[in-house]
């Protein structure tokens, strides 16, 4: 695992344009969401934070994940690690590990920039765990996504339908008061994520159903994923 | 003559397109076998069932007397495979991708025998995607050669090389037979086979 993820850190550490973007997006939406937030006030912190951690879970962890695979595969650098001995779930988990690291950093950075503010969590922990969380849920829809992206190419299409589901399931959420989020709402992958958030702000309900939810998501569907994927570019 | 290798009425099917049909092969211990025949004859996939990426529809294979499907793991410290695409991220050094792979099958990182051994070193801090060709087909051997194979796989390894390096690849495979590696490849260049291989098979569908 430490030598294949070393590998692919390093091939990120080779894009300083990308790593650059990478900071600033979380930055700049976490400047605008301190400005929005008194200019207007009405999605809370909590929930205006959920937002954009579902959009970095979205982006970094979900697209790029999905991306990277999809490369990786039409390199035929998947199909070789095959005969490394190391397990496919390791394989997968480890060419996709740094993307997860980068989201992580990002969301710190916006806890950073809210923290700066006057404005951190009251419970950190609870950011903490739909940062993991939600990043491990994005992590393994990446590795089920390239299963049906045949190239890099298509994956911005073929990711459309889950980001969409990241960025709605976050505003369904911050539009629901936290006792009326349900079970099946829970299901949308922004759902549990902003949950979480918002409670990591504001308290409320809610907070161990989401847990639930989202550790629910990432486990039933890993060894699934795993096991059709496609290692090969001709299948 | 030890076996390594050992086919008996293997097929595949993709869905419904039958790509191996009733395959019999045996590899000795020390012995370089060449698999020939059209495109689409089915040498790539008999290749990939061997390596346990693949699992036969019908009949047995034992690669070292394991299972190579059910195995894999257990067999990759012992095989050594040259696939017909390189396989290596082609923004990592030649270097960097040899000390990956030497971390992943758990040999001495400072080894540079198998870069030697195809006369690579000195191309050792370029990125993979700056190697010509032939160069890249070297660093698949060269990382095909790190665990101390006692089969090495190779998928149309001469293809696309210039004399000289076709040459050197064959010395390299002379020499691991010589000290007990099984060797099997798959060629196009038939008259090639039959000069340096101590058998040729022909597949047909």
């Amino acid at each position: 695992m430490r030598a294949l993820a070393g590998a692919e850190f390093r091939l990120l550490a080779r894009s300083p344009f990308a790593i650059v973007m990478a900071g600033l997006l979380p930055t700049a939406v976490g400047l605008l969401i301190v400005w929005a937030e008194q200019d207007t006030g009405r999605a809370g912190w909590g929930g205006a934070a959920g937002l954009l951690l579902v959009t970095l879970v979205a982006f970094t962890a979900y697209t790029g994940g999905t991306t990277t695979l999809a490369a990786r595969r039409q390199q035929f650098v998947l199909k070789r690690l095959r005969m490394s001995g190391a397990r496919d779930a390791t394989i997968l988990g480890a060419v996709i590990l740094p993307l997860g690291a980068l989201t992580l950093v990002q969301a710190a950075l916006l806890v950073g920039i809210l923290s700066a503010a006057g404005h951190g969590p009251s419970q950190p922990w609870l950011l903490a765990v739909a940062a993991v969380a939600g990043t491990a849920a994005g992590s393994v829809l990446a590795i089920a996504t390239a299963v049906v992206t045949p190239t890099p190419e298509l994956a911005q299409l073929t990711t459309s339908p889950i980001a969409l589901a990241f960025f709605g399931g976050g505003l369904w959420a911050v539009r629901t008061p936290p006792a009326e989020v349900s079970w099946w709402m829970l299901a949308v992958p922004g759902v549990p994520v902003t949950q979480l958030a918002r409670a990591a702000w504001d308290g409320g309900p809610g907070v161990l159903a989401a847990i639930v939810a989202v550790i629910s998501l990432s486990a039933a569907l890993a060894p699934c994923a795993v096991r059709v994927f496609a290692w090969d570019p001709r299948r | 003559m030890t076996t390594t290798v050992t086919c008996r009425g293997v097929g595949f099917s993709y869905g419904a397109y039958e790509a191996l049909h009733d395959v019999d092969l045996d590899v000795g211990r020390g012995e370089i076998v060449a698999l020939a025949g059209a495109n689409g004859a089915g040498k790539t996939t008999l290749l990939e069932v061997l390596l346990g990426l693949r699992r036969p529809t019908s009949g047995t294979v034992r690669v070292l007397g394991r299972e190579p499907y059910r195995e894999r793991r257990r067999l990759v410290h012992a095989m050594g495979a040259v696939f017909q695409e390189s396989g290596c991220a082609p923004d990592l050094t030649v270097a960097e991708t040899m000390r990956m792979w030497h971390r992943l099958l758990r040999r001495p990182v400072g080894d540079a025998g198998p870069l030697t051994e195809v006369r690579l070193e000195h191309r050792a801090h370029l990125r993979v995607r700056q190697l010509s060709g032939g160069e890249r087909r070297r660093l698949d051997l060269a990382v095909a050669l790190i665990g101390e194979p006692s089969l090495l796989v190779l998928d149309e390894p001469t293809t696309g090389l210039d004399p000289e390096s076709r040459a050197l690849m064959w010395e390299l495979l002379r020499r691991r037979r010589c000290e007990g590696t099984a060797v099997l490849l798959s060629t196009h260049l038939h008259e090639e086979a039959v000069l340096h291989a101590d058998r040729v098979e022909e597949i047909v569908r």
